[in-house]
């Protein structure tokens, strides 16, 4: 899970961020912070962009933290209401992260959360986007690549999940990891619900990821080595 | 490292003018159909003396930590040049005391004159040894061999590319039965490696029971890897694993070329030790004192060894040992030239 960043860290890539249209934020000279934590007005856009950065991610933990709850709620209608709950933190956060975009268009972290949160809001087509744009700017973000290709298998764009996964496999062994485990999560539920896939589509897919699973545990150890004590 | 140094290092590489008596270069040794080895059980010096021991592949050794077989101070590919061209016992390239001769026969020919130069802008005198040192080592860091079927299946999600003989083998190869990837392990099939952002792991070197002579488990003479350099017992006989990349073409095997194919490295792996029954090197490896705990022994069927070696085989670079970059330049119709 992505921690608050540091405006220290962004500081380089801030230098050259051209000021906030007037309107850019419903008309006011400093854009409205959607969550009740209002930003000091009289910060620069870079420090803005990074504090509204800060306030999705607070936001996007809680739903995260929501979601939780729901898994372990025993009954259905308390499942749906922290389900609820969450939505409406994953939709604070997307207000966030779009300010922040706004403010720092350059800022390809928070592409990548806004990514995430239109994801996690059921909108996998605009969580491509906006991980397409955060991939633009950092083409070896490994958490964008991850993360869109979780978007990819929302769309059934199957062919552009395996892609991401062998770029993983050899950059980021952990996110392939990660991404192997939601391409099994993707084929249980298209078992029960295929809509438009036909059931050779989800077995070539499944085949597929059974091999893959079958690669990244025989060569577990490649990236073992840099840990080993011999 | 530069597009002129590297293209200066590959000439000087395969030039005879390196050598005592112009007869060899490093690419004598280093051949690249065969990977950059030799296809010697122990390899021959300019003046005809034998070496204890292998040329080892030049396959992504810009990766290891350490060079050669068993020298734990030598890391660094500049300072690995030296060694052959200076060695005195065994005879190498045979350019011990004749400094003085190697630079004379690089000045006076006009295109290294051009060429150092070029690879070295800026210095009134670029043609000196440490200057040799880095080109050679330059050109050694871009031989780089990562296409095998191996690689288009593991790296390139090429889900075809080996057969299932090889898959199988793949399996076996990692397993904890065998677990042949303790120590041919990492991207280079050789144990830890050293990169860009990684904190250096620690050496390995490996007793794999190949000979126990005497009570105390020596290994012949002129070669008891890393115990010639620490003089500590527990070091004797152990030496690097050697990368597995492109192992199909390099045969024969072990440090010293003693085991003829890879059917009989696994029979010795299967039986924890080389037992020699009779001769001057008798005794039974597997009881030796100073043996790698890995080195263990395990049960393989028939059909699983020739799926072992089907995968060995798979690591094969076809590419890298035709690659025209890697090429000798002499024979070149149009020799590149640096910039």
């Amino acid at each position: 899970m992505l921690k608050p960043i540091s405006i220290a860290i962004l500081f380089g890539s801030l230098l050259a961020v051209p000021p906030l249209p007037a309107n850019a934020s419903g008309g006011s000279k400093q854009p409205k912070a959607a969550s009740k934590s209002a930003v000091p007005p009289t910060r620069s856009p870079a420090e803005q962009a990074v504090d509204h950065y800060n306030f999705g991610l607070k936001s996007r933990n809680k739903a995260v933290r929501f979601e939780e709850k729901a898994r372990q709620a025993d009954k259905a209608s308390r499942r749906a209401g922290y389900l609820k709950k969450a939505q409406v933190q994953y939709g604070k956060a997307i207000r966030e992260f779009q300010l922040a975009v706004r403010l720092n268009p350059k800022f390809h972290q928070a592409f990548s959360s806004l990514g995430y949160a239109q994801r996690k809001s059921g909108d996998p087509g605009a969580a491509v986007i906006a991980y397409d744009r955060a991939l633009a700017l950092s083409p070896n973000y490994t958490e964008a690549i991850e993360y869109r290709a979780e978007a990819f298998l929302g769309l059934d764009r199957l062919g552009e999940a395996r892609k991401a996964y062998i770029r993983l496999f050899s950059t980021d062994r952990g996110r392939a990891d990660e991404l192997l485990r939601a391409m099994r999560k993707w084929i249980e539920t298209r078992r029960g619900s295929p809509e438009n896939l036909s059931k050779e589509e989800i077995d070539s897919f499944s085949g597929w990821v059974k091999d893959r699973e079958e690669i990244a545990s025989q060569t577990a150890s490649l990236d073992g080595m840099k840990k080993r004590k011999w | 490292m530069t597009a002129a140094k590297v293209s200066l290092g590959r000439f000087l590489f395969y030039d005879r003018k390196l050598s005592g008596n112009g007869t060899y270069s490093c690419a004598t040794c280093h051949r690249q159909e065969l990977a950059f080895t030799d296809g010697r059980a122990q390899s021959i010096g300019s003046t005809g003396e034998i070496h204890p021991r292998g040329a080892m592949s030049l396959a992504n050794a810009a990766y290891n930590i350490t060079l050669t077989w068993s020298d734990p101070a030598l890391i660094r590919l500049e300072d690995q040049v030296e060694i052959p061209l200076f060695h005195r016992e065994p005879v190498e390239m045979g350019m011990s005391g004749r400094v003085d001769t190697l630079l004379d026969r690089l000045k006076s020919d006009r295109r290294y004159r051009r060429w150092f130069a070029a690879a070295f802008p800026g210095q009134s005198d670029p043609i000196r040894l440490g200057n040799l040192y880095r080109a050679i080592a330059s050109f050694e860091r871009i031989l780089i061999s990562g296409g095998s079927p191996y690689d288009r299946l593991v790296y390139g999600g090429e889900m075809e590319a080996l057969a299932d003989s090889a898959r199988n083998g793949m399996g076996l190869f990692f397993s904890n039965r065998l677990r042949c990837s303790r120590c041919h392990g990492g991207i280079t099939f050789s144990g830890p490696t050293a990169f860009a952002g990684n904190r250096p792991p620690r050496q390995a070197f490996h007793n794999t029971g190949l000979y126990n002579l005497g009570p105390r488990g020596n290994y012949p003479e002129d070669d008891q890897g890393l115990y010639r350099f620490t003089g500590r017992q527990g070091d004797m006989g152990r030496f690097r694993a050697p990368t597995l990349r492109n192992i199909g073409l390099t045969s024969p095997y072990m440090h010293d070329g003693s085991i003829a194919t890879l059917e009989e490295v696994i029979d010795h792996y299967s039986a924890g030790g080389r037992t020699i029954p009779t001769g001057r090197y008798a005794g039974d490896g597997r009881a030796s004192p100073n043996k790698s705990e890995l080195v263990s022994g395990f049960y393989i069927s028939r059909q699983e060894k020739a799926d072992l070696v089907a995968f060995l085989k798979s690591l094969t670079d076809t590419g890298f040992i035709s690659e025209e970059r890697f090429s000798d330049p002499f024979e070149t119709p149009v020799p590149s030239v640096p910039p």
